[in-house]
């Protein structure tokens, strides 16, 4: 299992921009601080994977909404060591393909805008772990399937593609049909119940102590929360 | 030439600060946090329904920036000036620059 660490300290580093994600702060981590340097006020969190990989993941306030923006230390300046880091931030926090706006090494222009990649929307692989975030936040690591449908678009900005009808449930968008599945698709292997990162409550989930495990490991956490309560 | 934006606030970007940048041209910046020089940090493209300046400058950015943010570091950046206030060094570009706070 991925063990990313989340530091509540600042970091020692100066840091450049190295990636942007479609994605919300709060998708990525819990332990995040308010920060303030010579380009703006932000917010941000510092991690570590194993003892060579340091970064940073902010938002500063003239950042567009729903865009989180991955910083590596400036020592870290070789173009394929640049890149092998950004697979692994990627490979260990389990972020979606889709959800990578740029990387180094793409092009760009200075115009301050980026197009969401195209075919980026929630899916049930991305649903399922957004679930497990969602309800370890909660009292007793319990949630309902309506408060973590009320809570997804707070983590992820809805597509136009999240937005379509469900084919098979009058009412809701396909979205809401994907987190259903979540909960309701008990037996699927790949799920969160048959993995054991979660038991199923009459009308949700609850987080097990492995599923709190998980979440620390892939640096949702901060490293003492999975042992608490 | 390439257009940039600065947001205000109360620390780097004081409301106090956009008349006197647009007086001189210049736009100044100081060493980053746990950064070894000075730099000019600034948004890419242009404020959008925010108080602060926007900019426009012939120097490009050092190529380390990104679709959403650059700097121009005082020796690493070709076209960088030098000033000292105080004390302080300074990164400083010649910029044309637009009080968006009015």
């Amino acid at each position: 299992m991925a063990k990313i660490k989340v530091s509540k300290y600042e970091p020692d580093y100066d840091v450049t921009p190295q990636a942007i994600f479609w994605r919300a702060l709060k998708y990525f981590t819990m332990l995040i601080r308010e920060g303030e340097d010579g380009l703006d006020e932000f917010q941000g969190a510092s991690f570590t994977i194993g003892n060579d990989i340091r970064f940073d993941l902010r938002t500063y306030a003239g950042h567009p909404e729903f865009t989180v923006t991955l910083y590596l230390p400036n020592d870290v300046d070789d173009k394929d060591e640049i890149s092998r880091v950004i697979k692994i931030v990627i490979r260990d926090m389990v972020i979606p393909r889709n959800a990578v706006a740029w990387r180094r090494g793409e092009p760009f222009t200075y115009d301050g805008q980026l197009k969401r990649p195209r075919g980026d929307r929630l899916r049930e692989a991305e649903a399922r772990i957004l679930a497990l975030k969602i309800a370890a936040q909660r009292p007793n690591r319990t949630a309902s399937t309506q408060f973590i449908k009320r809570e997804v678009p707070k983590y992820t900005e809805l597509s136009e593609l999240d937005l379509r009808p469900s084919t098979t449930r009058p009412k809701e968008a396909l979205w809401q049909q994907i987190v259903g599945n979540v909960i309701s698709h008990q037996d699927s292997p790949a799920g969160p119940f048959k993995k054991g990162y979660a038991t199923r409550t009459s009308n949700g989930l609850s987080v097990t102590e492995k599923g709190m495990s998980y979440l620390n490991s892939i640096g949702f956490l901060d490293s003492s929360t999975a042992l608490a309560e | 030439m390439g257009q940039f934006n600065r947001r205000e606030n109360d620390n780097t970007q004081p409301k106090s600060l956009a008349p006197i940048q647009v007086a001189s041209g210049e736009v100044w910046g100081r060493t980053p946090r746990n950064g070894f020089e000075p730099a000019v940090q600034a948004y890419a493209g242009k404020l959008r329904n925010r108080r602060g300046i926007d900019f426009t400058t012939l120097i490009d950015p050092h190529p380390g920036g990104s679709p959403f943010e650059v700097r121009w570091y005082l020796t690493a950046t070709p076209g960088v000036e030098y000033r000292c206030k105080d004390g302080e060094d300074f990164a400083c570009i010649k910029a044309v620059v637009t009080n968006m706070q009015p």
